[in-house]
C-alpha cells in the first residue's frame, strides 16, 4: 500500500504564547477539529457536486488521514499533511474533494474576518465546530491561514464569534479566567459564584477535584481572598457569560494581582474621587497589567496600585527605609519615579522614563533591586 | 476654639486610594485645583465616626485616619480651621511647597503618620 501526502493547511499561530515558536499542548485539542471539519465538509461537497448520489462511494475515507507533520522553524507554523493510502477501495480523485473543502474552511474564515456572507463557503450546521476551533485563543493570539499569501484568513475570537454566530447556534464556548473572590457556594449543586473586580458575578459550576479550593476561598471572602478560575465557559450569542460549565484551574492569587487590580481600576467612571478624576484607560491599564506581570518577580516585588484623578497610576513600594513612587501616564506611558529615605534628608531621587522603551523596564527594575539591595544612597 | 498642636486632623481615604492595608500618598498630595490644601475635620469638634457620617452624605470614603498638627508643622508646613462648608473645617495647607517633589515628599510623610495611627473609624461593608 501507496502512502500519499499533500499539505493542506499550514496555520501560523500567532501571539504571546508563541513567540517561543512552540506548541501548547492545550491547543492540540483545537486544532484537531480541522480533522472532522475538513471530512464533513469534504463529505457535503460530494453530494453538492454529485446530486444524483444517494450514498457515498466505497471508501471515501479509508485510509484518509489529516496529521501534524512539524513545526516549521522561525515561527510556529504547523504543517499539517493529508494522507492517503492508494488501496482498492479508495479513489484518488476523492482526493479533491477533502482539498476543496479546506479551501473553503479558509474562505469561510476569511470571510468572517471581513464581515462578507460565511454561509457562501461553509453550510451553517457544519460552523458548529468552531465551537472547539479556536476557543483556547487568548485576546492577543489569532490563527493565519495561508500565511504566506497575500490573501490570509484570520481566525481570532472574533472571527470565530461570528462564524459561531453564523451557524445560527445560540451559545457559543470559549477558555477564560476570572479573578475574584468566591461570593457564594452550594455544595448540594455544586455551583458557585465569583465577584469580579469590575463587580460582575459570574455563574460556575465545579467538581471534587476544586471543592476544597472554592470551599477555602469562599470561607475567605471577608478577607479579600481572591482567586484565578480558568476554565470552558459558555455564552451567550450577544457576548453573555452564562456559566463556567468545566473549571481547569482554580488558584489563589496574590492580594496584589496586577490584573485584579487593573481591572478593578477600570470601572472608574469620570469623576469617581468626589466630583473629580477622570476614567483611566481601559487600553492603557490592559497594557500595564502584561507589562508588569512579565516584570514582576523576586527583585521587582508587586507594587500596590492607586489611581490619580488625571489618567494616570501610581506603583507604591515600600523597601526597607525607602518610599518609592512611580506615576506612569497611561496614555504617553511617561513616567516619573521618586524614591526617598523617611530617615535621612538627603537621600532622594527624580527621574524620567518612557515605558513604552523595554530598556526603560530594565532601568525601573534596577533602581527598584538596587534600592532592595541597599546598594542606593 | 483654634487648634493645638495636639489636636488630630480627620483626613477622609478614598476607596480607590487603599489596598492591601496600604492607603495612597494620593490621598495626602493636594491637587493645584484645590489650592494646594487638604480638607480635614477638626479631631477637637468631631469623632472620627461623626466626620465619617458627615461626608460620606456627598462623597465616598473607606474610613477615616488622622495626623496631629505637630505632624504637620515638622515638615514646615501649616494647618488651621477655616470653618468653610462647615464649622470644624480644616486645612493642611502645601502653600509655598513649591515643587512638585517636595509636596510628594510630604504627602508620603504625612501618609506614613497617618498609617502608624491606623483608621481611627474603618467602613468594613
Amino acid at each position: 500500500m501507496k502512502l500519499t501526502d499533500k499539505e493542506i493547511y499550514s496555520p501560523r499561530l500567532v501571539g504571546g504564547r508563541f513567540n517561543d515558536h512552540r506548541l501548547p499542548l492545550s491547543l492540540m485539542d483545537d486544532i484537531s477539529v480541522l480533522d472532522v471539519l475538513t471530512k464533513d465538509l469534504a463529505r457535503h461537497i460530494f453530494f453538492e457536486e454529485n446530486p444524483n448520489r444517494k450514498r457515498l462511494p466505497n471508501g471515501f475515507y479509508e485510509g484518509v488521514n489529516l496529521k501534524l507533520d512539524s513545526l516549521e522553524e522561525g515561527s510556529t507554523i504547523l504543517k499539517i499533511l493529508l494522507i492517503t493510502a492508494s488501496n482498492l477501495l479508495f479513489d484518488a480523485t476523492n482526493i479533491t474533494y477533502f482539498e476543496k473543502a479546506s479551501e473553503r474552511i479558509e474562505n469561510a474564515i476569511r470571510a468572517a474576518e471581513l464581515g462578507e456572507d460565511i454561509t457562501e463557503f461553509v453550510p451553517p450546521q457544519f460552523l458548529m465546530h468552531f465551537n472547539r476551533l479556536g476557543r483556547k485563543l487568548n485576546d492577543d493570539e489569532f490563527i493565519e491561514f495561508h500565511p504566506d499569501s497575500d490573501v490570509k484568513a484570520v481566525l481570532s475570537q472574533s472571527s470565530r464569534k461570528r462564524l459561531i454566530q453564523a451557524g445560527g447556534l445560540i451559545e457559543y464556548k470559549e477558555f477564560i479566567q476570572i479573578r475574584g473572590k468566591i461570593s457564594s457556594i452550594d455544595k448540594y449543586e455544586r455551583k458557585f459564584k465569583i465577584l469580579d473586580g469590575r463587580g460582575v458575578v459570574s455563574h460556575g459550576v465545579f467538581e471534587d477535584k476544586d471543592h476544597e479550593m472554592i470551599s477555602d476561598a469562599f470561607l475567605l471572602f471577608e478577607k479579600n481572598a481572591k482567586v484565578c478560575v480558568s476554565g470552558l465557559a459558555r455564552f451567550s450569542k450577544h457576548g453573555k457569560l452564562i456559566e463556567i460549565e468545566r473549571i481547569e484551574s482554580v488558584d489563589f492569587i496574590d492580594p496584589l494581582d496586577v490584573f485584579a487590580r487593573t481591572e478593578e481600576l477600570s470601572t472608574l467612571k469620570n469623576g469617581w474621587m468626589n466630583g473629580q478624576g477622570k476614567k483611566l484607560s481601559k487600553d492603557g491599564l490592559s497594557w500595564l497589567a502584561k507589562e508588569l506581570n512579565s516584570k514582576i518577580s523576586e527583585d521587582f516585588p508587586l507594587p500596590h496600585i492607586f489611581p490619580t484623578t488625571d489618567n494616570a497610576v501610581q506603583l507604591e513600594w515600600e523597601k526597607e527605609d525607602w518610599s518609592i513612587e512611580v506615576e506612569i501616564n497611561l496614555e504617553s506611558k511617561g513616567c516619573n519615579v521618586f524614591a526617598y529615605k523617611y530617615n535621612d534628608d538627603n537621600a532622594e531621587h527624580d527621574f524620567e522614563l518612557n515605558l513604552r522603551d523595554p530598556k526603560e523596564w530594565e532601568v525601573l527594575s534596577k533602581f527598584i533591586k538596587d534600592i532592595e539591595a541597599n546598594v542606593i544612597e | 476654639m483654634s487648634l493645638n498642636s495636639e489636636t488630630q486632623l480627620l483626613r477622609q481615604i478614598h476607596p480607590k486610594w487603599y489596598q492591601e492595608g496600604k492607603i495612597s500618598s494620593i490621598a495626602f498630595n493636594p491637587s493645584e485645583d484645590h489650592d494646594f490644601k487638604l480638607s480635614c475635620y477638626n479631631g477637637d469638634k468631631f469623632l472620627p465616626k461623626d466626620a465619617y457620617d458627615h461626608f460620606i452624605q456627598n462623597n465616598k470614603s473607606i474610613g477615616v485616619v488622622a495626623v496631629r498638627v505637630s505632624d504637620v508643622e515638622n515638615l514646615d508646613i501649616k494647618a488651621y480651621e477655616d470653618n468653610i462648608s462647615f464649622d470644624g473645617h480644616c486645612v493642611i495647607d502645601f502653600e509655598g511647597v513649591d515643587s512638585t517633589n517636595a509636596r510628594k515628599k510630604k504627602a508620603s510623610q504625612l501618609r506614613k503618620k497617618a498609617e502608624q495611627g491606623g483608621f481611627l473609624f474603618e467602613n468594613n461593608l
